[in-house]
């Protein structure tokens, strides 16, 4: 039984007025740069308007058209997402008038007009003809396809008033075409100015809504979130209860030519003010490395020579990153780098691609390039002086040389504390290392590195926190370095002799411990993690030929088989089928032998009138004797040209024949 | 619980979505679901600058609906329905329009409205979609596809809103609305809406008005073969009137004396007088045919499809029947045991198909009722056709009942597509299958077989 809706309005969409889509793709083109393909995009869907031939596309031509467009829209999406991660949502959106523009093209070229819904949900397709008329009907995605556009082009993120009053154009371009015709021209025009002008309210209202939204969460996050990288700033967990944990994500990859003997640290940034569980440098500033003359390579040091190399392939979410390198790095090279910036306390800034990036690291054999010692390197908050002081008395350092001091403070975190990532006890704020030294201790990386700096300080020795990773994870499978976010580290140094030095006291069972809580599933992610790197990364060099688009040349076949769909369909002409509206006209007998003699007769006495038959213009232009021949090769014609079931081989034969015999009686 | 749960939102969900429907234009609907789109593509006003069309587009459509706010028109409504309808047919009638405003009116949309009821959870759980097994696994589980076909059952047609392009002031407008039913039965019409839409031509604004009526839907008819079973002409006492206990006969005989016993109106008055001895009219006795018709209505499991097919064959064969001095009996057991008789001076098709069109499924088995019902009335019957909605054990029995009665009988069984049957018992009591999805075609071949 035929199923309806009712109690409906419902009145399908009408298709978009003329220009509209071409103003939309320009809209597009502009704001995402793709601004060629979108007015050759543009002026393709427009053309139907000026021509008359139509495609004529069956129902499964359109189902076929519209898997098609699914199956690049899913490849896109991994392509996508295995380069930008979920930052390429964005990206996606930005390329949605590709993935749909063959259904465009179909719509605009083919004579029905429009897409039907089962072609665009699968769900009705598999109902086929027994779904009812409210969910199987003709729609037009013209109208979609504009909005599709302009959101799209607002990826662009550009020229934000530009693209606000360019929106309001265009839509209210469609509402003009769509406006109930019994109210004035005016008050439509008032409506539309006054939606707009309060539009326009709102949109700075949403900006504004979110600048007070984010301070007031950034701020919540600033005191009770875990580290982030800054080089100003960085947060501990020193006084936070509950168990620390971090995920098994891989956050970088190192490969070596052989494994390390012990792990390498690789550090991210070094701070020398510590305030309430925070640490912080003052006034941090970068200089940009001065790239190597054609080459692709940043020099550190340029009177060093790199003493060994590794290849890192690290995950970016932002084009402009703080990357962990190793303490005495000499070189950074790789085609994916743009620029290179350090600063004075050791942080290493890139400006790259997001999404996996490789890059070359070569390092010498001295240590690092930090900025000399200053007074805060030596300063001690004034709630831990007397705890620190205690320690140092107990310890007996204010009598021993820097490097003893070194041992016995290194000794004394050794013999005295154990590791813990858990902390179940609240204390008094500032007070937090108080407790780890004299009550409890144990803690975690933090707590040691922390602790150890202030105490060295109190000896007399600058010391700064620093924080990085450390690689110690081999998988002999990738023959790789994995460093997942556990390995998250922190430690510090010390200045001794005129060189900066690192030290770690944090307990070395650290690393097992935190690598107790990963998940089953990590063997699982850890391969989605290879397959992502491997299918969207590129190559260090750019000698090598790039094989990070190879997803795209599954394109190529797809586009091939549409171009062929496209070219193998039969054309039809809009005009000749205007009365039909979808099947094409076949002409059988149209090459009957009969119509050069009539063209001649023509010619030669006197045209057909509209509407007169063969037979009645025969006899009116010939004498009876010599029309009569005629009237059994007409009947001949007829039935040659108007009976589809005849033998038209016969046929045709038997019209020569006879027309050889007129010749020849003449 | 769960399924409680999911239908209490379904209600929310169904009345949500009728409301969009019946209130924004198709370029309004586009642009309400163009909102959301925006607005999570520009949930981070500094990622994209999708939050400015999210902006605009909810403008828009709040100063559309502000405008439905100013909409205060008057009118009156006048339909003119047909005294019946068929299921599946579409059928017109006309609505005049009264615009009581001091204005014209200019692109008015009649939405004629039948009465939509929500079904209960019972009936939800019982209702089944014809396309369920087409549907993807999620449908199918959620169920809410089922629902809507359930509540569309429930209204039983679909009515297609019309324009009125211009109504002067105090004048009217008759305009022609058309509606398909999809069930027999009474439809019943509940309110007329007269909508126009605001300048944008985005959101309707609309007037509700109250307007009643019930409109009979008969079932669909299906071109039957004429009966052909060699079923003899059977007496039947005091002729036609008789065996319909109502009306005068017109087979007049002779005169005879009275005789206890006889009724009153037979008296020949006239003769009474003149012999002073009461004499009554003697009818001649007749020998006619008469058919039966049996209806099978306990449907137990199946879907209401079936029982609509052996409804529209039934009434089918009861229109198709012309002969003159046959009588058909349609028999069903419902509440209670049925028999209508139509014929010469009798009950028409029309009013057999009144009653086809009210004919309601029952679930729980009435065969053995059934079997009593036919054996009071086989004696009268000349032939039976009994319409069955299954072949299971009860009516196999009835089955072996009907042929030890010696009269011609021809079992129809209206089965779904997927159902397979006993060959070997089908062939032995002579039972015609007739699938639900080639009707007319097993019609057809009928009596040919």
């Amino acid at each position: 039984m035929e199923k309806l809706g009712n109690n409906t309005t419902t009145n399908k969409l009408s298709p978009a007025p003329p220009g509209l889509i071409l103003a939309s793709l320009l809209l597009w083109g502009w704001q995402t740069e793709y601004l060629l393909y979108a007015v050759a995009m543009g002026i393709v869907l427009e053309l139907p308007l000026f021509i008359k031939w139509r495609i004529d596309f069956t129902d499964k031509d359109i189902n076929q058209l519209a898997d098609l467009s699914g199956v690049i829209f899913f490849i896109l999406t991994v392509y996508v997402f295995m380069n930008y991660s979920f930052q390429g949502i964005f990206k996606i959106l930005e390329l949605m008038p590709f993935v749909l523009f063959l259904l465009m093209l179909a719509q605009c070229y083919g004579v029905q007009n429009g897409i039907k819904t089962s072609a665009l949900f699968i769900s009705i397709r598999r109902l086929g003809e027994n779904a009812g008329p409210d969910v199987l009907y003709q729609t037009n995605i013209g109208l979609p396809y504009v909005f599709i556009c302009m959101i799209s082009a607002s990826s662009g993120n550009k020229f934000s008033d530009y693209f606000f009053a360019l929106c309001a154009i265009l839509i209210a371009w469609m509402l003009f075409t769509k406006r109930t015709r019994h109210f004035s021209k005016l008050i439509w025009l008032a409506a539309v100015i006054m939606a707009m002008i309060f539009s326009y309210i709102t949109q700075n209202g949403l900006r504004q809504l979110q600048n007070n939204s984010e301070a007031f969460f950034l701020g919540l996050f600033e005191q009770y979130g875990w580290r982030s990288t800054n080089p100003d700033y960085t947060s501990t967990s020193i006084g936070s209860l509950g168990r620390l944990k971090l995920s098994d994500r891989i956050v970088f990859r190192v490969k070596t030519d052989k494994p390390f003997s012990a792990p390498l640290y690789f550090r991210e940034s070094a701070y020398s003010i510590y305030e309430y569980g925070s640490w912080r440098n003052p006034n941090v500033e970068f200089d940009v490395i001065v790239k190597t003359a054609n080459k692709n390579e940043w020099r550190f040091n340029k009177n060093k020579r790199d003493t060994a190399t590794m290849d890192v392939a690290i995950y970016l979410q932002d084009s402009s990153a703080i990357i962990p390198v190793p303490d005495n790095i000499n070189t950074l090279s790789g085609k994916d780098l743009i620029q290179v910036e350090t600063s004075i306390y050791g942080s290493t800034r890139i400006e790259a691609r997001e999404g996996w990036i490789n890059y070359r690291l070569g390092y010498a054999t001295d240590d690092f390039i930090d900025m000399a010692p200053t007074d805060n390197d030596l300063a001690i908050p004034s709630g831990y002086q007397n705890d620190f002081k205690q320690v140092a008395t107990q310890l007996n350092l204010y009598s021993k040389t820097p490097q003893q001091v070194i041992n016995t403070v290194r000794q004394y975190f050794n013999d005295n504390f154990y590791y813990s990532i858990t902390q179940n006890q609240r204390y008094t704020k500032g007070k937090y290392l108080t407790r780890f030294l004299f009550k409890d201790k144990k803690g975690h990386c933090e707590y040691f590195a922390t602790a150890t700096a202030l105490l060295l300080r109190e000896a007399g020795i600058p010391t700064r926190y620093t924080i990085g990773y450390s690689v110690q994870e081999y998988s002999p499978w990738q023959k790789t370095y994995l460093v997942r976010a556990r390995h998250a580290h922190s430690w510090l140094k010390y200045y001794l002799d005129g060189a900066w030095h690192n030290m770690d006291t944090t307990p070395s069972v650290w690393a097992p411990m935190e690598a107790e809580d990963r998940t089953l599933l990590e063997p699982l992610m850890d391969l989605l993690s290879w397959l992502r790197y491997k299918t969207t990364s590129g190559d260090i060099d750019d000698k090598k030929e790039d094989t990070s688009d190879w997803l795209l040349w599954l394109l190529i076949p797809l586009g091939a088989y549409l171009a062929w769909r496209f070219y193998s369909r039969q054309r039809v002409d809009q005009q000749a089928n205007k009365p039909t509206g979808i099947t094409k006209l076949v002409r059988y007998g149209i090459d009957s032998p009969i119509y050069p003699l009539l063209k001649q007769l023509e010619k030669e006495v006197d045209s057909k009138q509209p509407g007169e038959t063969l037979s009645k213009w025969i006899q009116r232009i010939l004498p009876a004797n010599k029309a009569e021949r005629y009237y059994n090769i007409i009947r001949l014609h007829d039935r040659y040209r108007f009976n589809p079931g005849s033998d038209k081989v016969l046929e045709k034969e038997l019209i020569i024949r006879s027309l050889a015999l007129l010749d020849k009686d003449e | 619980m769960l399924r409680r749960l999911l239908f209490a939102n379904f209600k929310l969900v169904y009345r949500f979505s009728q409301w969009l429907r019946q209130r924004f234009t198709a370029t309004g609907i586009l642009i309400l679901l163009i909102i959301p789109i925006a607005g999570v593509f520009g949930f981070d006003t500094r990622s994209t600058l999708s939050f400015q069309i999210f902006s605009i587009t909810l403008v828009l459509i709040i100063t559309a609906m502000s405008f439905s706010l100013f909409f205060r028109s008057k009118f009156s409504i006048n339909r003119k329905l047909p005294d019946y309808g068929s299921v599946g047919t579409p059928l017109t009638y006309s609505c005049v329009v009264y615009n009581k405003n001091k204005t014209a009116k200019r692109c008015l949309l009649v939405i004629d409205e039948l009465k939509t009821r929500f079904p209960s959870l019972n009936e939800f759980t019982k209702a089944k979609d014809p396309l369920d097994k087409k549907r993807n696994r999620i449908d199918r589980i959620i169920g809410y596809p089922r629902l809507v076909n359930a509540i569309q059952e429930l209204r039983g047609g679909s009515i297609k809103p019309v324009t009125i392009d211009y109504i002067a002031e105090h004048s009217e407008h008759e305009t022609t609305i058309e509606l398909t039913p999809l069930r027999r039965g009474y439809l019943q019409f509940d309110k007329t809406r007269v909508a126009q839409a605001e300048p944008l031509g985005l959101f309707q604004s609309q007037k509700i008005i109250e307007n009643k009526d019930n409109l009979l839907i008969l079932p669909k008819l299906y071109k039957t073969p004429k009966l052909n079973l060699h079923g003899k002409r059977t007496y039947h006492h005091g002729g036609v009137s008789n065996a319909s206990i109502v009306g005068d006969s017109q087979e007049f005989i002779s005169l005879r004396d009275y005789n206890p016993g006889d009724p009153l109106r037979s008296i020949h008055w006239r003769s009474f007088a003149k012999l002073n001895k009461p004499i009554v009219k003697e009818y001649q006795d007749e020998y006619f045919t008469r058919y039966g018709l049996l209806l099978d209505t306990y449907l137990q499991d199946k879907t209401d499809l079936i029982f609509e097919d052996a409804v529209s064959i039934a009434a089918s064969f009861m229109t198709a029947q012309k002969e003159q001095d046959a009588l058909l009996d349609l028999m069903f057991v419902g509440n209670n045991t049925y028999r209508f008789t139509s014929g010469r001076g009798l009950a028409g098709a029309e009013n057999i198909l009144e009653i086809l069109a009210c004919v309601e499924p029952v679930y729980e088995s009435n065969i053995a009722q059934v079997k009593v019902m036919i054996k009071e009335v086989s004696h009268e019957c000349s032939v039976l056709i009994c319409i069955l909605l299954a072949l299971d054990e009860s009516r196999l029995a009835l089955i072996r009942t009907l042929t030890t009665l010696h009269i011609p009988v021809k079992f129809l069984v209206v089965t779904e597509a997927s159902e397979i049957m006993d060959t070997e018992v089908l062939r032995k009591h002579d039972v015609h299958l007739i699938g639900h999805d080639s009707l007319q075609q097993d019609l057809d071949t009928l009596w040919k077989s």
